[in-house]
């Protein structure tokens, strides 16, 4: 019996998950190839190792307890979880304007114990604290309790808290406008859907901690399951940009490919400057040796290919996929000669654009002999900066620090690298998740019978916009193709 | 292959120029950043408010009594309230009284609130020859001063009404009564 062969475009956390998915669960039956348009793996989610070891971020990540997906892939590829990843121990700093001071919370052990430490946290005055802790004790058991949450999609999760009590007032302390940062959603609202589904999945500490990898995501994550991939019988081809589907009916019998022009491309500056990618002169082909597709391709990509063909996006499916919007990240990496920040954990609210901080020191310990007494991650989003440069952003994030607690001046501590990534390019932006954008979102199915789509875009059994999303909405993908194969 | 395939291929990178006193519009965001000011007051929904009030029954004489309420705000205009009675006297023929029932409010999200209740639940009578249990119908209306978006003062008129064993015949009891307290809203 002939294999079915299938192509899995893009080589981010969902096109690597639905990729070994295929080969774990159907050996022998499937033909799978990896295509991607970069070289490194990991897609958004890619972070790597330069020449000189420093770790080159387009954006900080981490994984939380309740990635259990991401784990068992990992496990299944061989890498040692426990030495591969770190915990930073529950600990995160809320940094409040209006006490001028970084303030901690630490979430390690019970949730009692949490209890305890909320009454004594100093970043809120007490009658605050009390109706937020009222109302976040509330809203972990709305969320707990089950039922579906998705009802809850159409409102911003402001009014949403408004609506059950929580004061309005708190909604601008940086607490609970860090549950919009977290998600890059500033400043647009984020949907209650999306913060009750994480915290249903971040119910309890062990479920919420916050791991991150000693290093680039590539090297120590991507790489490895790359590498299984290819062991499983797999075949990774880079280099390789989508810009068209080819099809005829229902099926999908070509993909248009070609080489990225990577000239626009600059290290250390604002990564790619084209929002969609141009693509080599006479290097595009058509590629058609394949019986099924999986596109991990981003919605913001996805939404550009076959533009001229306006049946296929007047369609309901397609029209349905140009609702989704996508926002721009920003993240920028400072090493200076002096320490600055020794905050275990991540330090977050701090003046926008690039509202969240980690100290990586103690994590990236390639460094170590280096000469370099801090590594400082910043991350957040372009919104509302549209016009400023990146000298300005960049100027204006490093001297508002000398107006934060009593970190002082980090130029003062001798800046001896930066790195800044402004994410405009299609491939790179992450969806907004937008109140309402539920019912814009897809399935792993699509109109065509042979193309099915993952990514942290598309509805999925975690939902959340992040890795673990991403990789449970890759394995859903494998398991209905492999279902169609065998129905 | 493999090796640069999975992405461990060193890529160079340099420093860009750190940026010095660039200029740069207005902060489009420094508004967020002021202090938050608590300004609301009254009731709303999710709302727990905790009450502590001291007062007098009038069924035998002038009684005091000591009151708790818990009142969980399931709508801006409806609570749950939950409260326990200890009179204070030793005339009071009811002693302890536990109640449960529903609270109406008619100004929500206001300085002043007028609201009204109606609970019901098990009182216990101090009797002389022991005590006796019987179910103790309760109904008022409460008045809510805020005096900030925490704490408000609440003045209370009751009128509860049992009919409870005194010993072999049945007692009705019209038992009149006010409290003033203070309270809590979370
Ligand atoms: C700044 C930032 C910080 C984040 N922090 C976290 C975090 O801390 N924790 C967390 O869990 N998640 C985090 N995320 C989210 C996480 O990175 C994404 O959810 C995840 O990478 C999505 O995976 P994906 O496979 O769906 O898409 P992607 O990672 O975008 O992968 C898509 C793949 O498709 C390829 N591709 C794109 N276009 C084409 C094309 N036309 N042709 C061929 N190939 C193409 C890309 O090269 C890539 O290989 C963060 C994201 C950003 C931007």
């Amino acid at each position: 019996m002939s294999k079915t062969r299938v192509l899995v475009i893009g080589a981010g956390p969902a096109g690597l998950s639905a990729a070994t998915r295929l080969l774990e669960k159907a050996p022998g039956q499937v033909e799978v190839t990896l295509m991607h348009m970069g070289h490194h793996l990991g897609g958004k989610a890619s972070s790597y190792e330069d020449d000189e070891d420093y770790t080159v971020e387009h954006g900080w990540h981490m994984m939380l307890g309740f990635y259990r997906k991401m784990r068992g892939l990992m496990g299944r590829a061989g890498i040692d979880l426990d030495k591969t990843l770190v915990s930073m121990k529950g600990n995160a700093h809320p940094f409040e304007p209006w006490s001028g001071k970084i303030h901690t919370l630490n979430w390690k052990r019970s949730t009692l114990s949490f209890m305890g430490h909320w009454l004594a946290y100093s970043g809120l005055p007490l009658g605050d604290r009390l109706n937020f802790g009222r109302f976040m004790a509330q809203t972990f058991i709305e969320a707990d309790r089950g039922g579906d949450l998705t009802r809850h999609d159409d409102l911003c999760f402001r009014t949403w808290a408004i609506e059950r009590g929580l004061k309005p007032h708190i909604t601008r302390y940086s607490l609970f406008r860090n549950f919009r940062e977290a998600y890059f959603n500033v400043p647009e609202s984020i949907s209650a859907y999306h913060m009750l589904k994480s915290m249903k999945l971040m119910s309890t500490p062990k479920r919420s901690e916050m791991f991150v990898v000693r290093g680039g995501f590539s090297e120590h994550v991507w790489g490895p399951i790359g590498a299984y991939f290819e062991k499983l019988g797999g075949t990774i081809v880079p280099f390789s940009l989508a810009t068209d589907w080819v099809y005829e009916g229902r099926r999908i019998t070509g993909v248009r490919i070609g080489r990225p022009d990577s000239s626009g491309h600059d290290e250390g500056m604002s990564a790619w400057k084209q929002k969609h990618l141009p693509i080599k002169d006479g290097s595009d082909s058509v590629h058609t040796n394949f019986d099924s597709v999986i596109s991990t391709i981003p919605v913001a990509v996805l939404a550009q290919m076959n533009r001229e063909d306006a049946r296929m996006w007047a369609s309901p499916y397609f029209s349905r996929l140009s609702e989704l919007r996508s926002g721009v990240t920003l993240s920028m990496t400072v090493h200076t000669k002096q320490p600055w920040m020794k905050y275990p954990g991540p330090v977050f609210g701090l003046p926008a654009p690039m509202g969240i901080a980690v100290n990586m020191t103690p994590y990236w310990n390639e460094y170590k002999g280096q000469n370099i007494r801090s590594a400082i991650h910043f991350m957040g989003q372009e919104g509302g900066f549209e016009d400023w440069s990146d000298e300005q952003i960049i100027a204006f994030t490093l001297d508002n620090f000398s107006g934060v607690g009593a970190l002082g001046s980090i130029r003062d501590a001798g800046i001896r690298y930066l790195e800044f990534h402004r994410n405009r390019s299609a491939f790179e932006q992450l969806m907004l998740c937008e109140p309402g954008v539920q019912k814009f979102r897809p399935g792993v199915r699509t109109p065509f019978l042979n193309l099915y789509v993952a990514g942290d875009w598309v509805r999925n059994e975690v939902d959340l916009i992040c890795m673990e999303g991403a990789i449970s909405s890759g394995a859903q993908a494998a398991d209905t193709l492999l279902e169609d194969m065998a129905a | 292959m493999a090796f640069f395939l999975c992405g461990v291929a060193k890529a160079q990178t340099s420093s860009r120029p750190v940026p010095k006193n660039v200029e740069h519009p207005e902060d489009p965001f420094a508004g967020d950043y002021r202090p938050p000011v608590v300004k609301e007051l009254g009731t709303s929904a999710g709302q727990v408010r905790v009450i502590g009030l001291l007062g007098a029954r009038l069924a035998a004489g002038t009684q005091p009594v000591g009151q708790g309420t818990v009142e969980f705000m399931t709508l801006p205009i409806l609570g749950l309230r939950l409260s326990s009675t200890l009179a204070l006297g030793s005339e009071d023929p009811s002693s302890l009284f536990f109640a449960i029932g529903p609270s109406l409010h008619f100004f929500p999200y206001r300085r002043l609130d007028v609201s009204m209740f109606a609970e019901v639940g098990p009182a216990r009578f101090a009797l002389d020859h022991g005590a006796a249990w019987s179910p103790m119908l309760s109904t008022g209306a409460s008045l809510d001063l805020a005096i900030s978006g925490y704490w408000f003062l609440r003045l209370e008129g009751h009128l509860a009404w049992a009919v409870y064993d005194g010993g072999g015949e049945a007692v009705t009891l019209f038992d009149p009564g006010g409290t003033l307290g203070i309270g809590f809203g979370i």
